[in-house]
């Protein structure tokens, strides 16, 4: 559906509508007349906006776009067509999977492949800087892989755990 | 040629906005510079500012930092004849500074005994009590493991456990209750063990809604010691502080001549030389303790430098060569205001996580009275590998009103495209009501924390930022192009 931006967390429908002339687009099916001119030092750049211009520093990673405005980054990422066939396609997105909240080292490992976990149960023990944080199951399960080891540092989005999923779960409620 | 005799080459120990800070002190000397680089940091302004950048190595890249044998190693090798610490890894390690100068280096910091007696939490707090200067009550378990829980219960609550070793926030406690304290206890010399190897802990009462004071002390080899005025730090998030200014505001000068005086005594006490910085915790009731004495330059020393025009680290090198301060107490009449906010790798929207991410973009703040101590550049990334600290923010104003304003608009002009930073928190926090009015305390972060939040958006912000990130998506400009004109005249487009 159109062309879409995730921006805090919600996809945002942005369309080109072309008009001789004058650049417009429209946003949320508002239309507006808007073009965007580079500034003299890098990253600057002129947003003329329904007849306001706004200096705005831009900076751009694939499909991530970094927006300085009024002293304050957002960050909007362009949702391209292969991501939204794969959001379409899983909604869930991969919930067995433990992703590391932010960057940091393994403290503890308190769990092995094959153990059976409770809801709440710890699984390891990070730390950020001086932040030490307990990592705990979501749900019941049996620890299919511990991808981390006790000293090892990871990047915030790295799976630290995943469990298995289907029958193996009831075990775990047994155990 | 080098203005300091017998100084001709430093190796700077350390890395970031430091290391480039004590380089361009070195340039303006006339000293040659090297320092110790990691492979993370290759192509760092640091690495490039300097004349000759050495590898290290270890395991980490803090770890080759903490490397003492390998970067007296090198010190040797390319020939240097002084060290510079900076602050953080070896900066107060008493054995390092030790062997520094056994390789015929000369130390550019406080003596090692100097360093061993401040460093110790329990062992300074009785000398400075022992030299006639007032401290919070406090219980050190050592004394007596066996009643160090009654003895800590008696100073009152609440009351901070502390390790001896420690400092930095690391492994503190607040206890508001005889119920929290065995674990708290527990909690507390299990982080002491941990952070610094050492599990030696200790008692003092916790002072309500205090306030963070320190003086800045320059002393010579030759028994001058001065003090460079005080700065308030009060601004602090889980003990790292996040902006501090000189003159405190809200002091009157009595209190401003005692807590000097008294920073200067204990200086003078323990035969302290170079720079250095004793620490204070103000009660709303005026009186002041001993906090602690770092044996260093400071994160915040730049603050100093705005309103005295001294420069501290040019300072320490000639006090390290045993040249005597030129300066007399009277010559030094601090003017104006100043201010240094910390700009860091961290997410104040989602609970300050540390941000990674490579630098798209560093465009540093300018104009009149603005300092920009950083020691980032576009092409970096940041990782987790060192300290969230990316650059530090400092302005200079005729007094603390224009100083907050050329801090706010430095703030919001500073751009850091890539990694997100605290830059728009900071800028919340010296646009608050209670901070322009100096009503600061160590817990102004907590107690305001609703009010320091990001504010929402409105919906004409949000789409003004989403036409500029639609206008600078390369696919999407290209499809704005090619819609042919019957589509477009239906106001919608699909794919």
């Amino acid at each position: 559906m159109g062309y879409d931006f995730e921006f805090q967390g919600e996809p945002h429908a942005v369309h080109p509508v072309h008009q001789a002339g004058r650049g417009r687009l429209s946003i949320e099916g508002r239309a507006f007349a808007a073009e965007l001119f580079p500034g003299l030092v890098p990253g600057e750049h002129f947003l003329e906006i329904d007849g306001r211009q706004e200096r705005i520093f831009i900076a751009t990673q694939g499909d991530v776009h970094f927006i300085h405005w009024r002293g304050r980054v957002h960050r909007v990422s362009a949702i391209n067509a292969l991501e939204r066939a794969r959001r379409a396609a899983d909604p869930s997105g991969g919930a067995d999977v433990l992703q590391a909240p932010m960057p940091g080292t393994v403290v503890e490992v308190a769990v092995s492949a094959g153990d059976a976990v409770t809801a709440g149960q710890l699984l390891m023990t990070i730390e950020s800087m001086k932040l030490q944080t307990a990592i705990t199951a979501e749900a019941d399960g049996v620890v299919g892989e511990v991808c981390v080891r006790a000293g090892d540092t990871f990047d915030q989005g790295d799976a630290l755990v995943r469990l298995a999923s289907g029958e193996d779960s009831d075990e775990g409620e047994e155990a | 040629m080098t203005s300091v005799p017998g100084i001709e080459k430093v190796l700077i120990a350390n890395r970031g906005e430091i290391a480039l800070r004590v380089a361009k002190a070195l340039r303006r000397l006339g000293i040659a510079s090297a320092a110790v680089v990691h492979a993370e940091d290759a192509g760092s302004p640091a690495a490039l500012a300097v004349d000759e950048a050495c590898e290290i190595e270890g395991d980490t890249p803090v770890a080759a930092h903490l490397d003492a044998d390998q970067i007296i190693r090198i010190a040797g090798e390319i020939g240097a004849d002084a060290l510079h610490p900076g602050y953080g890894f070896l900066a107060e390690n008493a054995p390092f500074a030790e062997a520094v100068e056994a390789a015929g280096i000369t130390w550019i910091g406080p003596t090692p005994e100097a360093i061993r007696l401040m460093g110790d939490k329990i062992e300074s707090r009785k000398f400075v009590s022992e030299a006639g200067y007032p401290l919070t009550p406090s219980a050190s378990e050592e004394e007596d493991p066996s009643t160090f829980a009654v003895r800590a219960e008696t100073i009152g609550f609440p009351l901070l456990i502390k390790a001896s070793a420690g400092g930095g926030g690391k492994g503190m406690q607040i206890v508001r209750s005889a119920s929290e304290l065995c674990q708290a206890i527990e909690l507390a010399r299990s982080e002491a063990l941990r952070y610094f190897a050492d599990d030696r802990i200790y008692a003092e009462r916790y002072v309500e809604s205090p306030r963070h004071v320190e003086v800045q002390i320059l002393a010579d080899a030759h028994g001058k010691v001065l003090h460079l005025g005080e700065r308030d730090c009060s601004i602090q998030r889980r003990f790292q502080k996040l902006v501090e200014e000189t003159p405190a505001p809200a002091m009157d000068d009595d209190l401003r001549g005692r807590i000097c005086a008294q920073a200067v005594g204990i200086a003078e006490a323990a035969g302290y030389r170079n720079a250095g910085t004793v620490e204070f915790v103000l009660a709303p009731d005026g009186e002041f303790y001993f906090l602690e004495m770092n044996t260093r330059l400071q994160v915040e020393h730049p603050v100093t430098e705005m309103v005295t025009g001294i420069d501290l680290v040019e300072e320490q090198i000639k006090v390290a060569a045993g040249i005597p301060l030129a300066l007399e107490q009277d010559e030094i009449q601090p003017e104006g205001a100043s201010i240094e906010c910390r700009l860091c790798a961290e997410d104040p929207d989602e609970d300050f996580r540390p941000a990674v991410g490579p630098l798209l973009l560093v465009q540093p703040p300018e104009g009149p009275g603005v300092r920009f101590d950083g020691g980032i550049s576009a092409g970096q990334e940041v990782t987790t590998a060192f300290d969230p600290l990316l650059a530090k923010v400092i302005v200079h104003g005729r007094d603390r009103a224009e100083a907050i304003e050329r801090m706010r608009k430095a703030l919001s002009e500073t751009v850091i495209l890539g990694c997100t930073t605290n830059a728009a928190y900071l800028e919340r926090i010296l646009g608050h009501a209670d901070f322009a009015d100096g009503r600061v305390e160590t817990g102004f972060i907590p107690s305001h924390e609703a009010e320091l939040a990001s504010p929402p958006l409105s919906a004409a912000e949000r789409d003004t930022i989403l036409a500029a990130a639609a206008l600078s998506n390369r696919d999407f400009v290209e499809r704005v192009s090619a819609v042919p004109e019957p589509a477009a005249s239906i106001g919608d487009w699909q794919n």
